[in-house]
């Protein structure tokens, strides 16, 4: 596993993937960050299908995130349907917390590391 | 208005009934004869109705309501009050989810919790009053118990402003001291919070950095023992009404945290950005929403309470550990 410096561990770091289409994300995101992953996940979504999200190294999302997903999801108006994949146990919490209902576009992905 | 009825004659018709809307009554009680009294011949009409009937209370009373239902026990379903009441807004979920799932069916409760018990036992007083407007198209049939020689004559007076109707001395009659919620909700958040002690530890949000406030955050609550999900929750909760406060409020916006009961998180600004009340407590249809961010804050602690004044807005959050 790769070794992250404490100074970075904070940063959201977006790795794009092709195949399936995706990104890995990892750090923090949080209000900072939000306009960056708009502009990363847009053009990706805007073709609709599925876009998987690699959350397995996502320390710690913000309500505002899960918000701006299922916004996007909306604008789009594709039925583009972003899978989150290994969601952390306290990430799935928040989402339990909140429910997967009042996230429409949003849907659980595979578990596990991957 | 104080038209009374017999407590043995049903205010509500019977099995046929059209749905009248929520019928919030509290019951006072004194000993277990006069909490059999009321409580008994309330869920026998639900289950002689074949409607669901449910019994929210602690352990004392559950078995003596067991005890008196005999074999219609297992008609009763029976919650842990400390599961569902755990907190005012994930408490208001449940029973929007409740009434959800039972569509036009009444529903016949039996509930007792002692909020007296509870840390900010208010925010509980004030679930109480807006759950007469909150489940406006239920059929809940509701009683909720109070034993008046435990709890405080203050107590039983915020229970008189929070229901409109009561049973006591063998009657149930309209309530004359009951108050409009948003009357009530007014004069609760009128009222001042304790200020905050000069011992908290602070720090200015910068709204650059929400990562330091969760440093932060996060060595005040290892100090009072909050770990794990209770941990990342509060963790969530405090950065979303920061970024509010950074969004709608006017610097500088202040994070204070002390040990009370758990740890209380207090996030300051001088503005004037109060979330609209009800929004906060009714769960949002999805996160497209507004209300949503502040909502998911009151699924995530223990308490919020939002105070605006002169010297601008605090929203006050209490995690109480695992």
């Amino acid at each position: 596993m790769e070794v992250i410096a404490h100074s970075e561990e904070r940063m959201l770091r977006i790795t794009p993937m092709a195949d399936p289409p995706g990104l890995r994300l990892e750090g923090e995101l949080d209000a900072t960050r939000h306009q960056e992953l708009v502009e990363t996940l847009s053009p990706l979504a805007a073709r609709g299908g599925e876009v998987r999200l690699d959350l397995a190294g996502l320390r710690f999302i913000d309500l505002g995130a899960l918000r701006l997903l299922t916004c996007l999801v909306e604008s789009c108006g594709n039925g583009v349907r972003l899978v989150l994949d290994n969601l952390s146990p306290q990430l799935e919490n928040l989402v339990l917390t909140v429910s997967w209902e009042r996230l429409p576009g949003l849907v659980q992905g595979r578990k596990g590391m991957s | 208005m104080t038209a009374e009825a017999p407590a043995d004659q049903p205010m509500e018709a019977g099995r046929t009934s059209a749905r009248q809307g929520v019928q919030h009554c509290a019951l006072l009680y004194g000993d277990d004869q006069e909490f059999l009294a009321g409580a008994l011949p309330h869920l026998r009409k639900g289950i002689e109705a074949g409607d669901p009937a449910f019994a929210v209370t602690p352990r004392e009373e559950a078995e003596v309501l067991r005890d008196s239902l005999g074999s219609d026990a297992p008609a009763v379903q029976f919650i842990d009050p400390s599961d569902f009441y755990s907190t005012p807004v994930r408490a208001m979920a449940g029973m929007m989810a409740v009434a959800r799932s039972l569509g036009t069916r009444p529903a016949w409760v039996v509930a007792s919790a002692d909020w007296s018990k509870y840390p900010d036992a208010m925010e509980w007083v004030r679930y109480d009053s807006i759950f007469n407007l909150g489940f406006a198209d239920a059929d809940f049939r509701g009683y909720c118990c109070y034993n008046t020689s435990v709890l405080s004559p203050e107590v039983i007076s915020l229970v008189r402003q929070t229901h409109p109707r009561i049973h006591e001395g063998a009657r149930l009659r309209e309530n004359p001291d009951y108050r409009d919620p948003y009357d009530f909700v007014a004069g609760v958040d009128s009222t001042p919070l304790p200020p905050s002690p000069s011992s908290a530890a602070s720090m200015e949000v910068r709204p650059t950095d929400l990562h330091a406030l969760r440093v932060f955050v996060t060595e005040q609550a290892r100090r009072c023992a909050i770990a794990g999900d209770a941990l990342y929750n509060l963790l969530v909760a405090v950065t979303e009404v920061a970024t509010n406060a950074v969004r709608h409020g006017h610097p500088p916006v202040t994070l204070r945290a002390w040990p009370d009961n758990g740890l209380v998180c207090e996030i300051t600004d001088s503005g004037h950005w109060q979330p609209e009340e009800f929004l906060s407590w009714v769960p949002p249809q999805s996160a497209l929403k507004s209300g949503f961010g502040i909502w998911g804050v009151g699924m995530l602690c223990d308490t919020v309470q939002v105070r605006t004044g002169p010297k601008g807005t605090a929203v006050r959050l209490r995690t109480c550990g695992n």
